[in-house]
Parts: structure tokens; C-alpha cells; sequence
């Protein structure tokens, strides 16, 4: 006998085919000895169950209830609220704002604790220096400026100088700050005061040669006592490229020649 | 006497009306107890259950949900101690035997008078308690549930947490495997 047919034999001897159904099977069942033999033992098997359903009456009273409930610790039971029935996700929440806010604090302290690499543009953005000029006015004032090296001078209004820490970005800020004391040169403020000294190619220590190799424009004669001066060689740092730059405190012991 | 449903008892009870929990056993004590005896085959073990099923639905009356019954919550309860106490218990199958047979004595005497329908009957009836003892408790629950205590398939999808495709596939297999152990024990051929 094949399973399905042994299914639709219990579920008839158990009263749970649809009345058409259950014509057909008891009719497919009839042409099949098995198949009858088998529909009769389920279905004493149900009568038996339901004499099972008589039972001894319990005797458990709710004394006996009320004691092991109070047994288990328990005097009432606990109010259903909204607020606790969803307490719990505050603590997972509080977990993410804490862990969040850390992220956050963590990076400002990154920021203004640590010492770290100056930009060009936060350098700029911060010293306000004035935009570079075109090419061609810069040619203009080169030529009006025979020597190369710029004097410093203090002023009265000192610029910010804001620290480069690579020799990219000291070569900027050098060139940079050319431009604008080029440009505050440019102005004819009688405050503004330059001393550009052509500094003599470095060849070992030879001594400066006074005589046909140095000009200077002295507009003033402040520099004398003025503050440190830099003096840009025309040769080349071998290891960057860039142009020699020393740093003189007074020019007293520079010699220039006319 | 104004009748409270089921849902409002539940109220109360959860703000601390120890009365209205009460009410709430004394409603569906015999319910969960009828069960508990099937399952278990014993009075004293069928009572400390309904005492523990009670103590659980006190414990988690907040977690008790209007859409189902409570009835269904509660059998819901019941059905996953048996299953709990039968897994730890099955040694004591032979003595529940012993405690069934017993138990069917006081069933049979003065119910008919002729002894040899009385005798037959008990025989039937100590075969097929012999039977449901032995079979798997998910095997016995379905049994219970439908066959004994007539419970519908969507209550029984309900208690036990599946479709009612799937309760009625499960009932199915529950009688075949009971036909399976009752018929040698009552001499039939196997169909």
C-alpha cells in the first residue's frame, strides 16, 4: 500500500477529509482488503484515545499556588511599561554616543596637540599673504633690483612667520615671502626699507671681493644696525636644488662694493 | 456577576492583582492539568506541572500578548515543560507504565458489568496508555493536544509555534507512529 493512501485512510478514520473525499476513499478502500483492514484499526485507535480523556480530578488549590509563587521570590509581577519594556536600549545607545563622542574628541586632540605638517594652503590662509604677482611684473621689479639677496628688516608691523617643515614648503615660503617684499618694494613707502646684497658664489672661504662684484641699494642707512639679514647664494643646494640661503645677524661685517 | 475576560484578568494581574491571577488558575487549572496527566501519565507528577506552568505565566505575564489566547499561551507553557521533564525523566518510563496500569483500575470497576468487555477494554486501554508513554514527546504532544483533549489546528499552530499545514502534517505522523507501537502490543498485523 502506497504511503499516500495510508494518509488518506487516517485522516478519513479521524474525521478530517472533505466529504467528497472521503467518498472517494472509502470507495478505493472497499476494492482493497489492506486497505480496509487498515482503516478499521485507526479508527478503533480513535475510539481508544477518547477513553484516555478520563482523567483523576487534581487536588492542586491555589494555597498551594500562592506559596510556591512566593517560594520563586516573586510578589508581583513586574508592571509592563514602556519605558522598561525598552530601558534596555539605552544602554547600547549610551554605549554609541560615548564611543561616537571619542571618535570625535579624539581627532580635535589629534589636531591641536601633535605637532604636524603645514600645508601650503593653511600656511597661506593664515600668514595672508598677499597673492603672488604676474610674471611679468615680477621681471619688472627684478630688473629694478640688481642684487638678489634681500635684506630683512624689521618693521614695524611684523609679518606672522608660521614654521615650514620641509625644504618644499621652505623654498615656498622663501619665494613667497620674496614676492611680497618685492611687491611692498614696489609700493615706494618710505617706511618700507629694503637692502637686497648679492651674496659671492661660495668657492671655499675666499674672502668676499669688494671690489666690482657687489652692489647694494642702501635707501636707508638703518641696515647697518638693522636686524638679521639673508644672504641667497646663486649656487644651488646640491642635495635640494634650491638656492643657498645664510642667515647674517647684522651686516656690519658684509662688505659690498659698488 | 460581571464575567472578566481573560485579557483584562491578565491586566490586573501584571499591576499586582494577586486575586485576578488567581481567578486566571482557577479558570484553566484543569485545562493545563488534563494535559500535564496525559503527558505524564501520573497525578502527582501532572499536578506539580500545573503548579510550575502557573509560576512561569506569573513570572512572564508581561510578555503575554493579546493576539493569541490565553489558553494557547498557557498550553504553550505546559507543552515545553513535558517536553522538558520527559527528556530528563524517560528512565522512569517503566514506572509510569506500572503508575498507568494502576491508575486504570479505579477507571474500570463498576463501569460495566461484564467483565469480559471490562477486561478487553482495560487491555486496550493499558496497551494504548503503554503506547503513548513510549512514543517521542513532540509524537505525544500532538496526540494529546488533538486526539485527546480535541483541540482545532490553528490553536495547535498557535501553542506550538508552526502552520497549521505543518500541525496537521505533524499530527499524521504522531498517529502512525502510535499505530505502529499499539498494534503488537495488541496482537493486530502490522497494515
Amino acid at each position: 500500500m502506497n504511503r499516500k493512501l495510508e494518509d488518506k485512510l487516517v485522516d478519513l478514520a479521524f474525521g478530517e477529509l472533505t466529504p467528497e473525499d472521503a467518498v472517494r476513499v472509502e470507495a478505493a478502500t472497499a476494492r482493497d482488503h489492506q486497505a480496509a483492514h487498515l482503516l478499521s484499526a485507526y479508527r478503533d485507535l480513535k475510539g481508544d484515545l477518547k477513553l484516555l480523556a478520563d482523567i483523576p480530578e487534581p487536588q492542586i488549590s491555589t494555597d498551594r499556588l500562592r506559596d510556591a509563587i512566593l517560594s520563586s521570590g516573586l510578589q508581583q509581577a513586574p508592571k509592563e511599561t514602556p519605558a522598561n519594556s525598552r530601558r534596555w536600549l539605552w544602554m547600547p545607545a549610551g554605549a554609541c554616543v560615548l564611543a561616537f563622542a571619542a571618535v570625535m574628541l579624539r581627532g580635535q586632540f589629534a589636531q591641536s596637540g601633535e605637532p604636524h605638517l603645514v600645508g601650503l594652503d593653511s600656511v597661506a590662509s593664515r600668514v595672508s599673504l598677499p597673492e603672488p604677482q604676474p610674471f611679468s611684473a615680477m621681471t619688472k621689479s627684478v630688473d629694478r633690483i640688481q642684487a638678489k639677496i634681500v635684506a630683512t628688516q624689521t618693521q614695524a608691523k611684523q609679518e606672522p612667520i608660521v614654521a615650514a617643515t620641509t625644504r618644499r614648503q621652505r623654498r615656498h615660503h622663501v619665494r613667497g615671502y620674496l614676492a611680497s617684499r618685492m611687491n611692498n618694494a614696489a609700493d615706494k613707502s618710505p617706511s618700507n626699507e629694503t637692502l637686497v646684497i648679492k651674496a659671492p658664489p661660495i668657492d671655499g672661504g675666499a674672502a668676499l671681493n669688494a671690489s666690482n662684484e657687489y652692489a647694494m641699494e642702501n635707501k636707508s642707512d638703518k641696515t647697518s644696525s638693522s636686524g638679521p639679514i639673508v644672504l641667497i647664494a646663486d649656487d644651488k643646494d646640491a642635495g635640494t636644488g634650491t638656492q643657498l640661503a645664510t642667515e647674517v645677524q647684522s651686516a656690519s661685517n658684509v662688505l659690498v662694493g659698488g | 456577576m460581571e464575567f472578566d475576560s481573560d485579557a483584562d484578568l491578565v491586566i490586573r494581574a501584571r499591576e499586582g492583582d494577586f486575586a485576578a491571577f488567581e481567578t486566571l488558575f482557577e479558570r484553566h487549572r484543569t485545562l493545563v492539568y488534563r494535559f500535564a496527566y496525559q503527558m505524564t501519565g501520573r497525578r502527582d507528577d501532572a499536578e506539580d506541572m500545573v503548579q510550575e506552568a502557573f509560576v512561569r505565566a506569573y513570572q512572564n505575564l508581561h510578555r503575554y500578548r493579546d493576539e493569541a489566547k490565553f489558553t494557547t499561551w498557557l498550553l504553550r507553557i505546559v507543552t515545553n515543560l513535558c517536553t522538558d521533564q520527559a527528556r530528563m525523566s524517560h528512565r522512569r518510563t517503566a514506572l509510569e507504565q506500572q503508575e498507568a496500569k494502576g491508575a486504570l483500575d479505579w477507571m474500570t470497576i463498576g463501569m460495566n458489568d461484564d467483565p469480559i468487555t471490562n477486561l478487553e477494554e482495560d487491555r486496550r486501554k493499558e496497551a494504548l496508555r503503554k503506547a503513548l508513554n513510549a512514543l517521542p514527546p513532540h509524537h505525544r504532544t500532538m496526540i494529546v493536544l488533538r486526539d485527546i483533549e480535541e483541540r482545532d489546528y490553528p490553536d495547535i499552530s498557535q501553542i506550538l509555534g508552526c502552520t497549521i499545514g505543518g500541525a496537521k502534517l505533524r499530527v499524521l505522523r504522531a498517529r502512525r507512529a502510535l499505530r505502529d507501537r499499539i498494534a503488537p502490543l495488541l496482537g493486530e498485523e502490522m497494515g
